[in-house]
């Protein structure tokens, strides 16, 4: 078993750490000759499947094992991000999987390349990082299904995550002067005619907030578009789900990493978002797909 | 039913569409600011307290709130802040003179909303006076939406509307009868100091004595080392016979005292032998924030002992309308010419009731 690779884009790297960690501590990440694959899942329901290219994060990447070369981690994201982010500033990182030589458990050695910062001291520092991991068996994995949800009622891009996140951010605050069972519970709403909708309703204050003019995202040709529930439905019919405010808050820290974002949902009960890290025309598709379910009204 | 005026303000602005349709039931309030930031940073200034009593008259909104019946703050707020200003008295507020319209709000919950536009939390007062016009600043607090206000009547909530870019948010605030705020009244006739300087200088002396070892400060007039005519208890401010005297702010406690003595560079307008009053110094500080904002400050305390901090914030240029009005500032004392003109400009009334002095 063997995997050694160099970091492409730190700051990639670190985004998605930074994301991913917000939702859940622990990672299983896969390693295969096609793709780098992070999956998470929180207590609280929401679920991760993020699907990336090799070449998004890394470079002279080498992975083998006995497993059709495969290989499953389970990662401590906050650990694997704090590493990342103490050698932002550096010129080369090198990541590979080896033994701590003190115990022999498993670990994910982070190797930076930091140039001197003298002029009299000619060459580069090396600094190593071990976060420590654990090795999942094939059958372990097999285990762990990526939801499955029905074909969505509504699919729409979303406005710019920022701006979504600034105002989920006031939506949250505003939850706090209220005493009732149901503060930080949000409708996310949104209609086949590029709308969508955000609201809080509390008992001092109702808050709504509206956006037009989004696209819709045809369907492709693979997927059903005449029986398809999105093309069955008035247009201007609202779908929505209700999520709890601050676990949309976690979700919306993707907002660095997002190129463009599709929702879709499945009205009452789930909420998918696929997050591109790339442009449309990219031939690059890595995406992160994130799980939520509605609560019930 | 709509007043006559109302009527034939329908008309006009509904010329177009009047034809058709019977002209719609005008809401009793509706204003549109594109300078939400200004109404924010003004409207922050009075959050000591989350209950807010809104009164909304033809000049513009007048905001206040109290704190244990001793202490107000009023925020007065022209209809010139605004794009338009349309307020249309229900038949039984027109039997007031001027109609007015009231109510109350949680004034945390608006502030909270105006936020959606501005979404980074400025300045805090303890980062001091110096900083405080950063606020203003475009990087700090975004602008460029508008905001709109609607109000129907009793039992109705405020609509507040902001449009930004490509977004609409619409808020919905619970409103709730007006408590009966009695003013605080400040007798002009009985005047016993008024004073003119930099907010900043005001500011600066609250911090300075805010040493969290006495309960109160205290304002006090201290003869100046030029004797002074006895004769004449007041001097008006032209008054060449005698030197002003030098105006302190006290605190004294167990562990000592401290005095901030103002410089002559400060203007007293008006004076009377003697002033000594003392103020609960928690309720002070909760103008600290309008303090750090405001230009210039107007100090005035009664022979009842009643003091009113007076500031004046100017707005940053934002604003919509170039017309001057008597109405709000002319309702707020006879010196506004002192305190100077400026367009978007907000004013600030604190009043505080005197406290028994500490010995």
């Amino acid at each position: 078993m063997r995997f050694k690779t160099s970091v492409r884009s730190i700051n990639t790297f670190l985004k998605l750490t930074q994301s991913l960690s917000a939702i859940a501590k622990l990672a299983w990440l896969r390693l295969s000759e096609d793709d780098v694959r992070f999956v998470v899942k929180a207590a609280e329901g929401t679920a991760v499947w993020a699907n990336l290219s090799i070449e998004m994060l890394f470079e002279d990447y080498i992975v083998t094992s006995a497993n059709n070369n495969i290989i499953n981690l389970e990662v401590p994201l906050d650990r694997l991000h704090k590493s990342l982010r103490s050698c932002a500033s550096a010129s080369q990182a090198v990541l590979r999987l080896t033994k701590r030589a003190s115990d022999g458990s498993p670990i994910l050695a982070l190797t930076v390349t930091v140039a001197s910062a003298s002029d009299f001291l000619a060459g580069s520092t090396l600094i190593t990082q071990e976060i420590p991991c654990r090795v999942l068996s094939a059958s372990t994995v097999e285990l762990i299904q990526e939801p499955q949800t029905p074909d969505s009622d509504v699919h729409i891009f979303l406005p710019p995550l920022s701006r979504v996140r600034g105002i989920t951010d006031r939506f949250n605050k505003l939850s706090t002067f209220s005493l009732s069972e149901d503060r930080y519970k949000l409708l996310l709403s949104a209609n086949m005619a590029g709308e969508f909708k955000m609201a809080l309703v509390g008992a001092e204050v109702k808050v709504e907030s509206k956006w037009h003019d989004l696209q819709n995202p045809v369907l492709a040709d693979s997927e059903n578009r005449e029986g398809h529930p999105s093309t069955v439905r008035s247009q201007t019919e609202f779908a929505q789900v209700r999520v709890d405010g601050r676990e949309w808050a976690k979700v919306l820290k993707v907002q660095g990493l997002s190129r463009r974002v599709i929702a879709c949902i499945c009205d009452d009960q789930a909420l998918v978002l696929y997050v591109f890290l790339t442009e449309e025309a990219d031939p690059d598709q890595s995406v992160l797909t994130y799980y939520m379910s509605s609560y019930s009204a | 039913m709509p007043s006559n005026a109302t009527r034939e303000r329908n008309a006009t602005e509904n010329i177009s569409t009047v034809i058709q349709d019977e002209p719609e039931p005008q809401p009793v309030f509706t204003a549109t600011s594109s300078n939400a930031r200004q109404l924010y940073n003004v409207l922050k200034c009075l959050n000591f307290q989350s209950k807010a009593q809104i009164e909304i008259n033809h000049d513009g909104l007048i905001v206040t709130v109290e704190d244990s019946r001793v202490m107000q703050g009023t925020a007065f707020i022209e209809s010139a802040l605004f794009t338009s200003f349309v307020y249309n008295p229900r038949p039984t507020s027109e039997a007031s003179d001027p109609p007015t319209e009231t109510f109350a709000l949680s004034l945390s919950i608006l502030l909270e909303c105006l936020q959606i536009f501005t979404p980074a939390e400025p300045r805090q007062f303890s980062n001091g006076g110096q900083t405080s016009n950063n606020v203003f600043s475009p990087a700090i607090l975004r602008s460029g939406g508008t905001a709109k206000f609607t109000y129907n009547g009793p039992g109705s909530p405020l609509f507040l509307t902001l449009a930004e870019g490509g977004d609409v948010t619409t808020c919905e605030l619970t409103t709730y009868e007006p408590e009966m705020i009695l003013p605080i009244p400040l007798r002009m006739e009985e005047l016993g100091v008024k004073v003119i300087m930099k907010a900043a200088w005001l500011h600066d002396a609250i911090r300075e004595l805010d040493n969290n070892l006495t309960d109160t400060v205290t304002l006090l007039l201290r003869p100046s080392s030029v004797p002074s005519h006895p004769s004449h208890p007041s001097h008006p401010p032209s008054a060449p016979s005698a030197p002003a005297p030098d105006f302190l702010l006290l605190t004294s406690g167990p562990l000592g005292s401290a005095t901030v003595e103002f410089g002559k560079q400060i203007q007293i307008l008006h004076y009377t032998e003697g002033y000594r009053f003392s103020y609960a110094f928690h309720l002070i500080k909760n103008a600290g924030r309008a303090m750090g904002l405001a230009t210039k400050a107007s100090v005035r305390g009664d022979s009842q002992g009643v003091l009113s901090l007076q500031f004046m914030i100017e707005g940053d240029g934002g604003g919509d309308r170039d017309r001057d009005r008597g109405g709000v500032r002319g309702t707020m004392g006879e010196e506004q010419g002192n305190m100077g003109k400026k367009m978007e400009t907000s004013f600030l009334d604190f009043r505080f009731v005197a406290v028994e002095e500490e010995e």
